[in-house]
């Protein structure tokens, strides 16, 4: 059953308030794009105050068949809260409260717009962490980070969001709540929240989160090693884990991406240098003593050139500063660049890369290279300009590219930025049809008639229908994050 | 009791004879007094689909069976007709040291993998009761985990890729070889834990961890598990977690191995340590003087004690035993822990503070316990778990009881929960009636 664009607004209006219904275009523009190149206006976007209204907000779009997307901070890279279908877009930025922190049992509970920095910054008041650190903490949501299964450098230890939540308060597409996972450690049953962590949005709406915090460690170590070329900084890598241990965090650089870093900042690397390898470990004095004396032969053996060590906070923040940098330093290169986001084993990192090189050579487009080197999750940025015609196609084909490159070599489509409508059309290079139907199964389980999120991860289904000229996001500036 | 069968099945058709074990050997793989009409050994994948496909095909009632440990767990099946055994799927498919990750085959048992690993100087830091017969898929099935739970978590952190053949034989895979991904949903966690009932699991690729340089324990004896608990709540409460932390208390005799006896109401708290000879040697000390303030230390050699921890209520079972599990948030733990004490008839306990679960069990040799008790107990203990927001699981028991009690308790969800079972077992083949919910 229809209902009427001007009946609907007056309907959500009733649920959640008038002004916190946007239905004029020039409002409605701001929620066009996420972090991805895609772009689509939702019909129309409300902004409940809590689980309540999502529910009531649900159930309406239920029942009238209308398409459903939720919002957290709008800054995922593959698509994830676009609307491409039009529909409602439930932005969840009034629901950005710690509901709870709780020392003894080492747990939080959020709801869904906190800020995933704003988290961690409280816990450490309490002497804890919340471990899970994209890099774009400082901006994404803890509800988006659970839509896409979020990591982050220190995910290398730590393990990643579905590692860390406990439970989650979701509500479902015929708008009724249920709690997924519970407050302890373990429940009976099938781990519903483990299969609601990652699923991009399409199982329902998260609307409280309840996490688990770890101890913050009291000593912190963190290294740079500069080295001729990529190879050699994964050779470090390798006989660092050779060595029998898992760093905190181990990022790599290379040169392209130094030189764009340099030429906007003083991040102290050299002019020359191939690759730049940050390594961090943390733990007890202890601890931390006992992973440097096997991180500094390490680097030694692999012919780094210049190794440092932070000795202070201030240190730390500058010997981070070039990696955290170096998106917003690709500006000084090209007006855009597109992310891609591959995984591979780790030990297939520098084979890639050459893959890497040869598709930029290909397709002449310069790619800069950032890389959670630990975990074999790479990032290739490719440089171009989208006024230059035909661009913009070519970038998308070479992207496909990579990511054949990267399935290839024992990897997969996404380590973390989720499949989205970036990349649903690249599913079956990774699983068969019986595969997909699979997962498709437990989908309508949770959400049978299927509006929450539609034409996502799976091929097929609704594509961008709305404004179908996207544009590529020049996200220039210290905001910008890999 | 046996089970009809709905009508012959020729299961030479899917596997060669070879595979089939003759009439004599049926009894040995009863679940919960139900026989099997066919127990069949699958050599490949594509064998454990054709069984699985046949009879699913003819709707029959399939249980998957490792290495057979737990098969106690769970409610009884409302029937049994095809038993289709995973230890002929044993082999290693890959072990990709420098990457971390391995990949093996379901029916290989832990012991098995955890020697292949240390090859490597690796390791899977997980640990289930009977590692020499316990398989990576029944540890997977049935979720189970032991001490260094409290700083690795369970086989589900650990898991990272699975290859599983469905109720009519499909084979499907989720997750992949690399420790990092959100490629297509996660369902490698709600196979882990769902005892079978969604699929049979047969191959899984874990993220694996160096074998740490140093590992150490540290044990003392308290008057009272509420002493013990106070000391827990102060190592906890360090910077640093522990590798593992358990409370034991209860029973006489060998049970607690080098722990030795402890005398009525005692417990033992037990702290172990893991990583660089230097960090694990300055946390032992730090523990050992913690301890000291209220309980007598003495010193351990890592490694029996746990598995003896882990092993309590599945070695050596005796159909009179009663074992059961708690969970919750650690703070309201002690809460479970202290209304036991004073019981008139005190379980063998084991605590785990930091992650907050509980195991407790009544050996059936000593034949303290009525049946009508054992109802009773188990009614009042899940109340009481319940009334902290926990939970009460029943993980063996005498027959009269199991027929009395539903073994798993409420649980949230129930309604997705069998949303799911009916997507992907709507002919209710595999394991029926034996998980929560009736699934």
């Amino acid at each position: 059953m229809s209902l009427g664009a001007r009946q609907l607004v007056r309907e959500l209006g009733k649920i959640v308030g008038r002004d916190n219904v946007l239905h004029h275009p020039e409002d409605l523009l701001v929620y066009e794009y996420d972090g991805s190149i895609d772009r689509s206006v939702p019909q129309v976007v409300v902004l409940p105050a809590n689980t309540e209204e999502v529910s009531r907000v649900v159930a309406l779009s239920y029942r009238h068949d209308i398409p459903v997307v939720g919002r957290g901070s709008g800054t995922g890279l593959s698509g994830g809260a676009i609307a491409i279908t039009g529909g409602i877009q439930i932005a969840l930025a009034r629901m950005n409260r710690i509901l709870e922190v709780n020392r003894e049992d080492r747990l939080a509970t959020v709801q869904p717009a906190v800020i995933n920095l704003n988290l961690d910054n409280r816990v450490r008041q309490s002497g804890m962490r919340y471990a899970p650190d994209p890099s774009s903490q400082r901006a994404c949501s803890i509800g988006g980070n659970v839509a896409e299964n979020a990591g982050g450098p220190h995910c290398l230890a730590y393990g990643v969001t579905t590692n860390h939540v406990l439970g989650l308060e979701v509500v479902l597409e015929d708008g009724s709540i249920e709690r997924l996972g519970s407050r302890s450690r373990e429940a009976p049953g099938y781990d519903l929240r483990g299969a609601f962590v990652g699923s991009e949005g399409t199982f329902g709406i998260a609307t409280s989160a309840t996490v688990r915090l770890l101890p913050s460690p009291p000593a912190v170590k963190t290294f740079q090693g500069v080295f001729e070329d990529v190879p050699s900084a994964c050779s470090a890598v390798s006989a660092i884990i050779g060595r029998g241990i898992v760093p905190a965090a181990m990022e790599m650089v290379d040169a392209l991406t130094i030189k764009a870093v340099q030429s906007v900042m003083d991040a102290g690397y050299p002019d020359s240098a191939g690759a730049v390898l940050l390594i961090e470990v943390e733990g007890t004095d202890d601890e931390v003593d006992e992973l440097e004396a096997e991180v500094r032969p390490a680097l030694h053996d692999a012919r780094s050139t210049d190794v440092r060590a932070a000795t202070d906070a201030a240190d730390r923040e500058r010997l981070w500063s070039g990696r955290k940098g170096a998106l917003g330093a690709l500006g000084s290169l090209a007006p855009n660049y597109y992310l891609v986001d591959g995984v591979v084993p780790r030990t297939q990192l520098a084979p890639v890369l050459e893959k890497v090189e040869e598709v930029s050579r290909e397709y002449r487009f310069p790619i800069a290279n950032v890389f959670h080197a630990g975990d074999g999750n790479l990032h290739p940025c490719i440089l171009f300009d989208e006024r230059r015609e035909g661009e913009l196609e070519r970038v998308t084909e070479a992207g496909g590219e990579l990511l054949k490159i990267c399935v290839d070599a024992g990897g997969t489509l996404s380590g973390e930025h989720g499949i989205g409508l970036e990349k649903k059309a690249y599913m079956p290079l990774v699983f068969t049809d019986d595969d997909m139907e699979t997962m498709l199964k437990v989908r309508r389980a949770f959400a049978p008639k299927g509006t929450f999120n539609p034409g996502k991860i799976f091929p097929g289904g609704p594509e961008l229908t709305h404004n179908v000229q996207p544009h590529a996001v020049a996200m220039t500036g210290p905001g910008a994050y890999v | 009791m046996t089970s009809a069968t709905s009508q012959p099945v020729d299961f030479r058709d899917a596997v060669d004879a070879g595979a089939l074990l003759p009439e004599e050997r049926l009894a040995d793989y009863c679940v919960d007094g139900v026989t099997p009409s066919v127990v069949v050994a699958p050599r490949t994948v594509e064998e454990l689909s054709d069984v699985t496909r046949l009879a699913s095909e003819r709707g029959l009632r399939v249980v998957p069976w490792g290495g057979g440990t737990k098969m106690a767990l769970g409610n009884p099946p409302s029937a049994v007709d095809v038993v289709v055994l995973t230890t002929s799927l044993n082999g290693l498919i890959a072990h990709e040291a420098a990457d971390l990750t391995v990949s093996v085959q379901a029916g290989m048992t832990l012991a098995t993998l955890q020697e292949r690993l240390g090859e490597r100087g690796q390791y899977l830091p997980l640990q289930a009761p009977l590692p020499h017969r316990s398989t990576v898929g029944g540890i997977l099935a049935t979720a189970v985990s032991g001490p260094w739970r409290l700083a690795y978590g369970g086989p589900r952190d650990w898991l990272i890729g699975s290859s599983v053949v469905l109720a009519d034989g499909t084979q499907a895979k989720s997750g992949g070889q690399v420790v990092k991904n959100v490629t297509g949903y996660d369902l490698n966690r709600l196979y882990t834990g769902s005892l079978g009932t969604l699929a049979v699991i047969v191959n899984a690729t874990f993220k694996v961890s160096p074998r740490p340089a140093e590992a150490g324990l540290v044990a003392a004896r308290f008057d009272s598990a509420e002493a013990a608990l106070d000391a827990s709540q102060k190592l906890l409460g360090l910077s640093y977690l522990p590798r593992a932390l358990q409370i034991v208390s209860g029973g006489k005799g060998p049970w607690l191995g080098q722990l030795g006896d402890n005398g009525d109401g005692e417990a033992f708290l037990v702290v172990a340590h893991a990583g660089g000879a230097q960090a694990v040697s300055a946390k032992l000390a730090q523990a050992r003087s913690m301890l000291s303030e209220q309980g007598a230390v003495q010193e351990g050699e890592d490694g029996e004690v746990w598995q003896a921890i882990c092993d309590m209520g599945w070695a050596d079972p005796h159909p009179g035993d009663l074992v059961l599990r708690a969970m919750t948030q650690p703070s309201l733990l002690a809460a479970l822990v202290l209304g036991l004490q004073g019981s008139d008839v005190p379980p063998r306990m084991v605590a785990d503070p930091g992650y907050g679960s509980l195991r407790l069990m009544w050996p059936g040799e000593e034949g303290a316990l009525s049946t009508g008790r054992m109802v009773e107990a188990i009614n009042e203990l899940r109340a009481a778990a319940r009334s902290v927001d926990g939970y009460l699981v029943v993980e063996r028991c005498p027959a009269e009881v199991k027929q009395q009690v539903d073994v798993w308790g409420e649980v949230e969800g129930a309604g997705l929960m069998k949303r799911i079972k009916e997507r992907l077992d709507p002919q209710g083949i595999l394991n029926p009636g034996r998980f929560v919910a009736g699934i």
